[in-house]
């Protein structure tokens, strides 16, 4: 007996023995996957998806059942107004839904589907629920910008066989197609479909129902008994839903459109994989629910901290787009069908509010970008500074230690912008506050960090502290200016300060309030150069359903949270946008914001910054990092960033090299670190590291000029800061999927940063037979398709495309407010003919003045045939931009570089010396025009590989003058005295 | 269009070199005098580039704001040339002559950018051109007088420094004198217990000879002898049984807690490997960081329950024994009370002993043993005379009273041989501590001793043990200092363990200036103390005082 029963522990023995060898082998998964949703853990998307699984498979005869009341048709000042009918069976009486298509003036269309009854009230609230009746119609409040809506009143209306046809657009080249009966909508444009509403019988309203009693025993459920409808448990939170199910859903066609891109923010490739299973595919659908999502894994559809529901669909010629202007979670599925052509069909649900689809026909990135940007706002003219280097870690923990940083940045000569400040600068977490003991005269420093023209970013989280004698809750509180839980008290959750509210930025007076906290005597220890960092504001909370709010939780006007999730962070990022613009700098000016944002949505462009959140210390981070960004120059918010280094875990040297290479590329350059990560300011990398890294930062401040001039740009026509191929050679076919490669700005910079261990080669794709040149040996890269560029550590991959003209400073100074006096650089890449084009954008990079046209903008245009290089005025207001010119005086043009300078001259001659070259500078200056001649010096080129490169030397004209250099070549005996 | 060409190049030349002192040549601008020669105009009015000679520019050239020589040595006076290379250019940066303080270089990329960086250039001169309206007043009067007064300061408190150096020093020298007579001292003593021993055992020898006789004189033998063999015997028999059963009971309760701990280890590990470390909580901090400290610290499975060691340990539990082999036939020597031992394996013998050794302390702690008897021992040695207990108890006595005296010989002599630092200067300060406030934390270190955190609410963090000194640079005073290491503190929540190091400064005082965890878990204290002063006497006061004067940046 005893032997029987010894064996079973024996052998249990030896099995825990093996268990605990299994258990230290099975590798961590980072993100907490099951902290958030899957689509059939949310209760909309799985019986959306069960609707579509229904409505498409093979033996179903499925008719959508939504039909156009024909008898309510009406066009009005560029609107079509309709009823659309809803059939529910099983009920004779049927749900209307009011429709709208709204035409604007620069032929982008609105549908809009609401739901009557809801409209009117007439529904009843589950429990006691105080939350608005109404589907949210306030998206459009936030998202675009006040003075959105020109209409195109010349709308052309025809209605035939149960098919209304409205012609508009350009040159009445667009139409839209709208069928009564299954109700769905194809658009045209020159005579071609391209983008198809219900196209598949998709859509879905859930109209509102009073929830059906339990059935009794062995009977079946009400149909109107939505699975997953009511009150919904995940993670130990129950949503009380008091409407009910009331998703809407949309299926959206592209027809022959093989690409869609867009919908940030996802750990993905640029081109959108599809998300119904299969190779290569997601099986679940692409998420956007702004989320704080903790070490999120690379290549995923799953939600991250931003959203912005704009798709772009292109193909060979045309390029159109979607925007689903709606704030609750969303979901959307993407499949293509090949057929002769492949198509790309997508799906589109979003837990409640309004259907509300944005259609936009192209037909090119830019017309697209275009559109988009005159409904949503451009990106926001930054302050000067915000796209220099900044330096960042969780903490910098007191003022000796920025001032030790400050100074070691100075001591190893790599320029910086701005220090960052992360929450632990604060008294306990309490915003507003500095910690007594470590940062005891904040004004102070300040005031150091300004010697340099530096600037500090402090973070400010929309979590305030629930703590006695702290005057921000008090008033947070007897102002009535905060989130409210579901039985509208005011509503606590957790975040770091550990009890908290939430400030309800949606309320107006929460925003004036917000704004008088940040004035410079109000807020204590911050000064002029003090700036701000949204984190959080998904929002953040730790002890909320998926690490957020509680969706019946109420805001201001009785909006639930649920309609307005993703608006949240963007909310709170305008509330201290408009803070930090309303601050008084002295003597009643105001200069322009900087704020950061973690959350966002559609909008957000006109604010400040984003960056992709917390990402970690690995080569798969440093790799999705430029398709994310790419991502969101396509969904028009380019000023981003990802954190240089990686935010957790420690990089390795190289990773933190190649990391910086790669990041001085981004829009917003910053570098971060976790709390537990060792330091690794670049300084302390040690050699060759730290100069190569040097190098690097440097390079993006020689580049400035070039940044500003893109961000310009962006400010005007919504074109990406950095591009992907796609867009700068929309006909390459084979070049629609390349996201690891960016063109920056209009500068014909085209970059391939090396994101994997080891690497020291890479291949650069070239989108067109334009001759490039290796920015930094002028080897010449020609022929559509993969070039092989060698890359050990040292070297960033960067080529110039021939015909572009960049702009420079080259002097290296310890910020960029101290380059402000120095003289510029243009480097000529000349193409094949001879030709190059360039722009360059210049203003005080602080203030407001840019808008009252004090700013420079010139066009700069080489004539190879003519051996001629201008300068031209692109300011449209030059009587205003005058004062500015005056103090503009100083600065000035000092060089010029011509790569592929045989491309015009016959430098063959030059080099054998049979002929000279000269170079005649004419400007006109304060109405007089001065001419003298600039000397000259030729670099021939070292082989048939590489390109020639003439320097104009010493050039000295005045950056706001209109100028025009003569290049002459004359032979031995015309000899002047000043050539080459 | 020539005149107009002409009439521009003065323009172009800007400020760029000063005016000529009674000389027609000036010395050009930002260059230090020494060099001046190599800027001479040459008969041809050419400048060769200082590294590239082959390169020769018009001297108009230098100093115009224009770089034109590859190693950028034709612009000494201005930024033009500061993008390149450092390590081309042979010129350290623009000299300011700082007249009324010391000359200075700074970097060619701080001038002309409209900030005067009087910390280097005390005159102004690095701001020439006076972009954006900038202008700075030559300040070399009253910062050299502040820099002069602050180097006396400091050469006064080296000064004292000095002489709380040398009395450390000659404090110093007195202590190791005395550990070197106390070894002397010892040595002899060692000596003599050396004697006693060996006296104490050739009398004891004796006295157990003379015991044998005595005994065999005396005619104990056989019945008695077996009768004791046979009662053992039994009372063996009843023992192992016993001992089996309680054996068997403790394993089964010590797998039924290993099973509890296994899932109690579990939770922690699914807690640590779940938890959200973002949050920044500290209490799930301080959890998962005394887990580790657990993990770090815990026996491994392997090494206790060896699957060998299992399987001896059933068998021990479970075989019968075959007590026939051991019914009494002639005498043997008798078991101790351990008896089961001597029938085990040789290998399991030790574990087993110390098993059952462990178990009968634990028994008899929680009450369900009666203490072993000394009694039991003298009646299986049988009869022992007092006398000869009593000469065995003396020379045990007297060996551990060696060997003690040996240890502590043996620690003076390492004592010795010890890293005091020069001239043992820091034998002097031993048990020395200094601590000061930083930020919420109380930092101190005792010299030779530890290096502690204290926390406002009196919780202590140990940040090292003292493991010895090192040369490191001090990138403040840019000199090498001698750096106190303390190493193996706690460990850190997800990190090493803490360690700290202090960065001396001569003083007379000894005083923690500043202390930052540099990296995680990594502290760095700046602290005085005249135990370095030696050092930076030895270096010469040149090395003082330039430590604060040279303070330009690179």
């Amino acid at each position: 007996m005893r032997v029987s029963a010894l064996s079973p522990s024996k052998s249990a023995g030896g099995l825990t023995i093996l268990l605990l060898l299994l258990d230290f082998i099975t590798p961590a998964a980072t993100v907490k996957h099951e902290n958030f949703k899957t689509c059939s853990q949310s209760g909309f998307c799985r019986r959306n998806r069960a609707f579509a699984d229904h409505a498409l498979a093979p033996e179903s005869n499925w008719v959508s059942p939504y039909e156009i009341k024909e008898n309510t048709v009406l066009l009005q000042n560029g609107i079509l107004s309709a009823e659309i009918l809803k059939t529910v069976p099983g009920q004779t009486e049927k749900v209307v839904l009011p429709l709208s298509i709204n035409f604007q003036k620069n032929g982008a269309v609105r549908v809009t589907i609401d739901e009557l009854k809801r409209l009117k009230g007439d529904i009843v609230l589950r429990g006691e629920s105080k939350a608005r009746k109404e589907r949210y119609n306030e998206a459009e409040r936030w998202a675009l910008i006040p003075d959105w809506d020109v209409r195109d009143e010349k709308v052309v209306y025809d209605n035939q066989k149960g098919q209304i046809t409205l012609t508009f657009g350009p040159d009445l080249s667009y139409k839209a197609i709208v069928t009564v009966y299954p109700f769905n909508i194809k658009f045209e444009r020159d005579g071609e479909t391209h983008v198809v509403l219900n196209d598949r019988g998709l859509m879905n309203v859930e109209h509102w129902r009073a929830q059906p009693p339990e059935p009794e025993e062995g009977k079946e459920k009400s149909p109107e008994d939505l699975d997953g409808g009511w009150d919904e448990t995940f993670g130990g939170n129950t949503d009380t839903k008091p409407r009910g199910p009331e998703a809407v859903g949309m299926d959206i066609s592209f027809p022959g459109y093989e690409h869609v891109f867009g919908i940030p923010s996802h750990a993905t490739s640029l081109s959108l994989k599809t998300t119904r299973g299969g190779e290569g595919a997601y099986d679940e659908p692409y998420r956007l629910y702004n989320a704080d999502v903790f070490e999120y894994i690379v290549d995923s559809p799953m939600t991250l901290y931003g959203s912005i529901p704009f798709m772009q669909a292109h193909r060979k010629g045309s390029s159109v787009g979607v925007l689903w202007l709606n704030a609750a979670e969303t979901w959307v599925d993407v499949v293509k069908e090949k057929k002769t052509k492949t198509d790309t069909k997508t799906h589109w649900v979003s837990e409640s509010g309004q259907l509300d689809v944005w259609v936009f026909l192209g037909p090119t990135p830019q017309t697209l970008y275009k559109a988009y940007g005159e409904l949503t706002g451009f990106t926001k003219m930054p302050p000067s500074f915000a796209i220099a280097y900044h330096q960042c870690r969780w903490n910098y923990v007191s003022e000796d230690d920025v001032k030790d940083v400050d100074r070691k940045f100075d001591k190893y000569d790599i320029p910086y912008d701005v220090i960052w400040l992360d929450i632990e600068y604060t008294d306990g977490k309490r915003y507003f506050t500095f910690d007594p003991l470590t940062f005891k005269e904040p004004e102070k420093m300040m005031k150091n960090i300004a010697k340099t023209e530096r600037k500090v970013v402090l973070i400010i989280d929309p979590h305030i502290k629930n703590t006695e004698n702290y005057p921000v809750v008090e008033e947070l509180k007897s102002k009535d200016l905060a989130v409210k839980d579901k039985s509208s008290d005011i509503y606590e959750g957790w975040c770091w300060p550990g009890s908290s509210h939430w400030i309800d930025a949606f309320n107006p007076a929460a925003i004036e309030w917000w704004k008088s906290l940040f004035q410079l005597d109000k807020f204590k220890g911050t000064a002029k150069n003090t700036f701000i960092w949204n984190d959080m504001n998904e929002p953040s909370v730790f002890n909320g359903p998926e690490t957020t709010m509680p969706k019946d939780n109420i805001h201001f006007g009785n909006w639930e949270h649920r309609d307005l999730h993703n608006l949240n962070g963007m909310t709170f990022m305008n509330a201290t946008h408009q803070a930090l613009e309303a601050r008084d700098v002295g003597k009643g000016k105001n200069q322009r914001s900087f704020v950061l944002t973690r959350a966002f949505f559609a909008g957000a462009q006109r604010l400040g910054a984003m960056w992709t959140g917390d990402n970690e210390a690995k080569w798969e981070h440093l790799q999705a990092a430029l398709p994310m960004l790419l991502s969101q120059g396509i969904a028009g918010f380019p000023f981003s960033g990802a954190d240089v280094g990686g935010f957790f875990g420690n990089p390795s040297k190289e990773l933190l090299t190649r990391w910086y290479q790669s990041g001085i590329w981004y829009p917003f350059f910053r570098a971060h670190a976790h709390i537990d990560a060792k330091r690794r300011e670049p300084y302390l990398t040690g050699e060759p590291y730290t100069s190569i890294i040097r190098n690097a930062i440097r390079l993006r401040y020689a580049l400035l000029p070039a940044w500003y001039t893109a961000f310009h740009r962006a400010s005007k026509d919504g074109m990406p800061i950095i591009r992907p191929n796609f867009v700068v050679h929309p006909d390459d076919e084979e070049g629609f999927t390349i996201d690891d490669q960016a063109y920056i700005g209009d500068t014909g910079l085209l970059v391939k940063p090396v994101v994997g261990e080891g690497v020291e080669k890479v291949d650069i794709h070239l989108g067109d037979d334009e001759i490039y040149y290796d920015y930094w040996t002028h080897m010449i890269y020609q022929g559509k398709g993969k070039k092989e560029y060698s890359a050990p550590l040292d070297t960033i991959p960067v080529l110039m495309r021939g015909g572009h003209i960049i702009p420079r400073r080259d002097r290296p100074r310890r910020s960029s407010g101290l380059m402000k006096y120095d003289p510029f650089t243009l480097v000529l890449v000349l193409n094949q003919r001879g030709f190059a084009m360039g722009f360059l954008y210049h203003d005080d990079g602080e203030s407001f003045d840019y808008k009252q046209g004090a700013y420079i903008h010139r066009q700069f245009f080489y004539n190879g045939p003519l051996k001629t290089l201008s300068s031209r005025d692109l300011n449209k207001d030059p009587a205003s931009a005058a004062a500015y010119y005056k103090t503009a005086k100083a600065l000035q043009i000092e060089k010029i570089v011509i790569v592929g300078a045989s491309n015009s001259l016959d430098t063959r001659a030059l080099a054998r010396g049979k002929s000279k070259a000269k170079a005649v500078v004419v400007e006109e200056d304060d109405g007089k025009i001065k001419e003298w001649n600039a000397a000259l010096s030729y670099t021939a080129a070292a082989d048939e590989k590489h390109a020639d490169v003439l320097v104009i030397k010493n050039t000295k004209m005045k950056l706001v003058n209109d100028w025009t250099v003569y290049l002459e070549q004359v032979g031995k005996e015309d000899q002047p005295k000043d050539e080459l | 269009m020539k005149s107009i060409l002409l009439l521009s190049l003065p323009l172009a030349l800007a400020d760029g070199s000063q005016k000529p002192i009674g000389d027609a040549w000036a010395l050009p601008r930002g260059l230090n005098p020494a060099l001046s020669e190599k800027y001479r105009p040459s008969s041809s009015q050419t400048f060769s580039c200082l590294t590239k000679p082959e390169i020769q520019i018009p001297i108009s050239l230098v100093n115009d704001d224009f770089c034109d020589c590859p190693d950028g040595t034709d612009e000494p006076g201005t930024a033009a040339c500061a993008h390149l290379n450092t390590s081309l250019n042979p010129l350290k940066g623009f000299y300011c002559q700082n007249k009324g303080h010391a000359p200075a270089h700074i970097p060619f990329n701080r001038v002309n950018d409209g900030i005067c960086d009087y910390e280097v250039c005390c005159d102004g001169s690095d701001e020439w051109m006076g972009v954006g309206g900038i202008k700075c007043p030559d300040r070399c009067e009253e910062i050299g007088k502040e820099a002069r007064k602050a180097a006396e300061e400091k050469r006064k408190l080296y000064e004292t420094g000095i002489r709380a150096y040398q009395k450390l020093v000659q404090k110093a020298v007195l202590a190791k004198k005395e550990v070197e007579d106390k070894i002397v001292a010892l040595t002899g003593e060692v000596k003599r217990y050396e004697g006693l021993v060996e006296e104490k055992k050739a009398g004891l020898k004796k006295a157990e000879e003379e015991e044998k006789l005595r005994l065999a004189a005396s005619g104990a033998t056989g019945d008695e002898g077996k009768s004791k063999h046979q009662k053992l015997l039994d009372y063996s028999k009843e023992k192992l049984s016993a001992h089996q059963d309680k054996l068997a009971r403790l394993f089964e309760e010590s797998q039924r807690l290993k099973d509890e701990l296994e899932k109690t280890e579990k939770i922690l590990k699914t807690f640590k490997e779940e938890y959200n470390p973002n949050f920044n909580d500290e209490g799930v901090k301080r959890a998962v960081n005394a887990w580790e400290d657990y993990l770090a610290s815990k026996t491994t499975e392997e090494e206790v329950w060896s699957s060998e060691y299992l399987a001896s340990l059933t068998d021990l539990m479970y075989e019968s024994h075959q007590w026939d082999n051991y019914e009494p036939e002639e005498e043997e020597p008798t078991p101790d009370a351990y008896g089961i031992e001597a029938f085990l394996p040789p290998f399991l013998r030790p574990i087993v002993h110390d098993q059952l050794s462990n178990l009968r302390t634990s028994l008899v702690e929680y009450g369900l043993l009666a203490p072993r008897k000394p009694k039991a021992t003298t009646k299986t040695t049988g009869a022992l005379s007092p006398h000869i207990q009593k000469l065995t108890d003396d020379l045990s006595s007297t060996e551990s009273t060696l060997s003690s005296k040996n240890t502590e010989l043996s620690n003076l002599q390492s004592d010795l041989t010890k890293d005091y630092g020069p001239e043992s200067v820091f034998r002097s300060l031993k048990d020395v501590c200094t601590e000061a406030a930083s930020g919420e934390y109380t930092y101190s270190f005792c010299h030779l001793g530890r290096a502690t955190q204290k926390n406002r609410d009196g919780g202590s963090t140990h940040l090292g043990d003292w493991t010895g000194f090192e040369r490191r640079f001090d990138d403040e005073i840019e000199q090498d200092v001698t750096v106190i290491k303390y190493e193996r503190g706690l460990r850190c929540w997800n990190g090493p363990e803490r360690s700290a190091y202090v960065y001396l400064r001569c003083s007379a005082e000894e005083q923690i200036l500043s202390v930052a965890e540099t990296e995680k878990c990594v502290y760095k204290y700046v602290a005085t103390s005249p135990a370095v002063c030696g050092e930076v006497a030895a270096e010469g006061q040149e090395g003082i005082s330039m430590g604060e004067a040279n303070r330009q940046v690179n």
